[in-house]
């Protein structure tokens, strides 16, 4: 929804889901868009623990977001 | 012999004159619920269409995770495979319109780790005239109305939606109500106007309903006062890992007859029963670890919570959010069904007075 709206997004889900998540892009319209998978399972993590692993992962996912092709006119 | 695939429009595909290879090229097709499938042929596809007067490329609704379109000819393909007779097919089309509201949000239903799956109930004239078993064994096997009708709609769900286990359907375990889960209201052995009624249809309509549910918990009570089984459901009801408990909305209370009746004897309507559950069904706050209220703090109204010295976390978010019907037949037991959640709220369609053969005529 966002992506559609021109807001860059990415998603960032556990292991088990990414098949899903990519399924439910795809059939939004929105195949291409940033996806990366972190480990499973987070529902109980602490939040420290789960601000760790979440600042691991952020600058790749910025890097993915901000090199992509912008779309041609 | 010659069968429909699903496309829009349908193709229609050769296939072998042999039902083994027939059931075994819709199941290598993730086109079947695992077991084996009417080949809905175009003459079988027809008489489903002829059942209702609508056109067949009418999207009845898009289903999620694909967000692919339900034609009612499509919808008509899976209730021919289901094993449908052509007089259920309004039930199946309504039924999957039901889902196909926003508030019932069918997307989280289709793909959640949660076994919830939509429960199908039908009320008025057309229940009985179908079979649609509502007394003894009614979440049992045996009748065909009940088990293919409740198929129809987890084929249009699997097949159109493209909501697979293991793959999109993130299902941990889910649950047996998943090959089909539909049922008609024993209206006729309950002391209270029929479900319908409650959600403000008129009491000669055919209404189907449905309702995420996360499965069904047996209550058996074999008191003579009301006050005894009013006792044991709030017992029974309120417990740390009910889903209702952890996000809201609220159950759906089956009653049998029996315990029905004893209930109306005591002079209670089913609001006063939705209200007794409300204010005496309560899990004590020390029976969740902090991960668990954590999460309820996060999900459930401060009033269903409460402060220090507190009864303990409310079972629905307010009375009315609580829905009765009675269904079964003779014996001491009931059921109670948590339900997904504010996001599985019944969603009803009018199937009007006609009984099945004056639809058919």
């Amino acid at each position: 929804v966002l992506e559609a709206r021109g807001i860059p997004t990415a998603l960032l889900v556990t292991s088990p889901f990414l098949a899903k998540v990519r399924y439910e892009a795809a059939s939004r319209g929105q195949p291409s868009l940033v996806i990366k998978s972190m480990p499973h399972p987070v529902a109980s993590l602490p939040l420290d623990d789960l601000r760790t692993i979440v600042e691991q992962i952020a600058p790749q996912l910025v890097k993915e977001l901000t090199t992509q092709s912008e779309p041609t006119a | 012999l010659v069968v429909v695939q699903q496309g829009l429009p349908a193709d229609l595909v050769q296939v072998a004159d042999d039902l083994e290879d027939i059931c075994e090229y819709f199941i290598d097709h993730s086109w079947s619920d695992g077991l084996p499938v009417i080949p809905p042929t175009v003459e079988r596809v027809e008489r489903m269409l002829a059942a209702v007067s609508r056109n067949r490329y009418e999207v009845v609704a898009k289903i999620p995770p694909s967000w692919r379109e339900a034609t009612v000819e499509i919808v008509a393909i899976n209730s021919v495979m289901a094993g449908c007779l052509p007089g259920y097919f309004p039930v199946v089309v309504a039924a999957v319109e039901a889902t196909g509201v926003d508030r019932f949000n069918l997307t989280a239903i289709q793909t959640t780790t949660n076994p919830v799956t939509p429960l199908v109930i039908v009320n008025g004239p057309l229940a009985p005239d179908l079979g649609i078993n509502s007394k003894g064994n009614v979440f049992g096997h045996g009748y065909r109305a009940n088990s293919t009708v409740g198929r129809a709609l987890r084929m249009v769900l699997m097949n159109v939606g493209g909501s697979h286990p293991r793959t999109t359907d993130m299902a941990t375990q889910g649950q047996p109500g998943r090959h089909g889960f539909c049922i008609a209201e024993n209206e006729q052995d309950s002391p209270w106007e029929p479900l319908h009624v409650d959600l403000g249809y008129p009491r000669d309509h055919s209404v189907v309903s449905v309702v995420g549910v996360t499965g069904t918990d047996n209550v058996h009570d074999l008191s003579v006062e009301a006050e005894g089984l009013l006792r044991t459901l709030c017992s029974h009801v309120a417990t740390a890992g009910m889903h209702n408990v952890h996000v809201g909305g609220g159950p759906l209370l089956v009653l049998g007859p029996e315990h029905a009746a004893l209930l109306a004897e005591g002079g209670m309507s089913k609001d006063d029963v939705k209200m007794h559950l409300y204010q005496h069904a309560r899990v004590p706050l020390a029976e969740f670890s902090p991960e668990n209220m954590r999460m309820i703090r996060q999900r459930r109204p401060a009033s269903a919570i409460g402060d220090e010295g507190s009864p303990g976390v409310t079972i629905a978010d307010e009375p009315a959010a609580i829905s009765i019907i009675v269904a079964g037949g003779a014996g001491t037991h009931s059921q109670i069904l948590p339900t997904f959640g504010r996001a599985s709220c019944l969603s009803s369609r009018d199937l009007g007075p006609a009984s099945v053969n004056t639809r058919l005529a």
